[in-house]
């Protein structure tokens, strides 16, 4: 007899990939959250035509619930850390890999909101707020593409208990 | 007569052999699993661009149906008299917290205008709200060091959510006198956000890499930089430029309060450049509080 181990059989790329992603999603949310916090920091970003970073950061709906969006994207992606983590992308918990999937899901749902905020109410668009839309959109087409390619197995297998299912 | 019953065992090639086909069913299943997967995370993912897509013109496509310009008019007699009665109104002490953004040192190259006097370059648009806010403190800052003529005033963009209509002066026709320094002021865009200005290599260099290519930028003789709005562009909502006028040269009021404390900083930003003349102007009481505040930033 042999013991067998499930593993999710995520690419070996997912975990380093997402966990990038997520670095750079968090120092662009720190970088929005600091200067949404301390006003003697202005974004370093050009006020030319519909680009305005500065209109969308002040602008009403900067907030949601009364907290600032940029606070909670970052609070998104300390959030996706976990799910990220190697050991999370290599177990074959059925939870694991469609709360990583929901998860991420709930980030592109709250992009979608922003960008229709940024281009429909405020007619602004704010590069860095961009910047972490396109990040958190390529981390969860990721995700999603690596959890496809994800299909678990057992790492060892016992022969015996194959030959008994080969005779039936 | 004896029958005999051939047992065959089951020998290792033949273990081997249905391991073998075990696997390939396997694979073929999990190929199969992951195309099917594919096809649907490709088809997300899909869905989720088109979403986005969609969203970002309908944006584009609302833009260009509700352009407003508003005119720039001479300013009235009521706006050039508040400013001039402003100008002497130099005891209120600015409290930074409240300035958005106020200037910040530069260590750069000195900036002199066309006279050889350190220059107020001044680089901003006539839709954008964070300049209609600025320009009346700076109208008031500069002429306390000469004559600012010919200003006229108009509003920012009607639909510029981070301040419609917010009324201001507009610098695109000023002139500027004075012994101390020299002014250039340039409204680079219109209110539809159409290029109506030219910037020299220099100005836009500095625009660029000092001040972010951010409107407003204005640059204090290469002293000191303020990019963006003094104050909240909501202080100014729903007023007209007599209006604002009828403020400046109330402290009790908001407005008033807040454009002279604006005033008094960018002064104190002048007083830096040109070696604190006039003395009547940059040892007044809130030129001197503003002055010590700036050099706090400066440390």
């Amino acid at each position: 007899m042999v013991s067998s181990t499930r593993q999710s059989g995520a690419p070996v790329w997912a975990a380093p990939v997402c966990l990038l992603l997520t670095a750079i999603g968090i120092g662009l949310a720190t970088y929005l959250t600091i200067a949404h916090y301390d006003t003697h920091i202005p974004l370093v970003c050009a006020a030319k035509g519909a680009i305005d970073c500065q209109a969308v950061t002040t602008s009403p709906q900067s907030k949601v619930f009364g907290l600032p969006v940029a606070l909670l994207g970052l609070a998104y992606f300390v959030g996706m850390i976990p799910w990220n983590l190697p050991v999370a992308w290599r177990s074959a918990d059925p939870r694991i890999k469609f709360g990583r999937l929901l998860y991420g899901l709930s980030g592109i749902g709250f992009v979608c909101y922003l960008v229709y905020a940024e281009a429909v109410i405020i007619k602004k668009i704010c590069l860095w707020c961009t910047g972490v839309h396109i990040t958190t959109l390529i981390l969860f087409v990721v995700t999603v593409f690596a959890s496809a390619l994800a299909i678990p197995h057992d790492a060892a297998i016992d022969d015996d208990d194959d030959l008994e299912d080969s005779d039936d | 007569m004896t029958t005999m019953t051939l047992r065959i065992p089951t020998t290792k090639p033949a273990k081997m052999a249905a391991t073998e086909r075990i696997a390939a069913q396997r694979a073929a299943q999990q190929r199969a699993d992951r195309k099917r997967n594919l096809l649907v995370a490709g088809g997300g993912v899909l869905a989720v661009v088109l979403v986005i897509g969609g969203i970002v013109f309908a944006g584009l496509s609302s833009k260009k149906s509700s352009t407003t310009i508003h005119p720039v008019v001479a300013a009235s007699d009521t706006v050039t008299n508040a400013i001039n009665a402003a100008v002497p109104l130099t005891s209120t002490a600015p409290d930074l917290s409240t300035v958005t953004g106020p200037p910040k040192p530069l260590t750069g190259a000195a900036l002199t205008g066309t006279s050889g006097k350190p220059e107020v370059l001044y680089i901003g648009a006539e839709f954008c709200p964070y300049c209609a806010v600025t320009r009346w403190p700076l109208a008031i800052a500069l002429s306390r060091f000469g004559t600012l003529s010919n200003l006229q005033t108009t509003y920012s963009a009607a639909n510029d959510s981070a301040g419609p209509n917010t009324p201001t002066l507009d610098f695109s026709h000023a002139t500027y006198k004075s012994d101390y320094i020299d002014f250039t002021g340039i409204e680079y865009e219109d209110g539809a956000q159409k290029v109506i200005a030219t910037l020299t290599p220099q100005q836009a260099s500095l625009f660029q890499s000092v001040g972010g290519g951010f409107f407003p930028f204005i640059d204090f003789g290469g002293k000191w930089v303020q990019s963006g709005a003094t104050y909240p562009t909501a202080t100014l909502a729903g007023l007209t430029p007599d209006a604002v006028a009828a403020q400046l040269t109330n402290s009790s009021s908001k407005i008033g309060s807040t454009i002279q404390a604006g005033a008094n900083v960018f002064t104190a930003a002048i007083c830096s450049m040109d070696g604190d003349k006039p003395a009547s102007v940059c040892t007044a009481t809130g030129v001197a509080a503003a002055t010590t505040a700036l050099a706090s930033l400066a440390k």
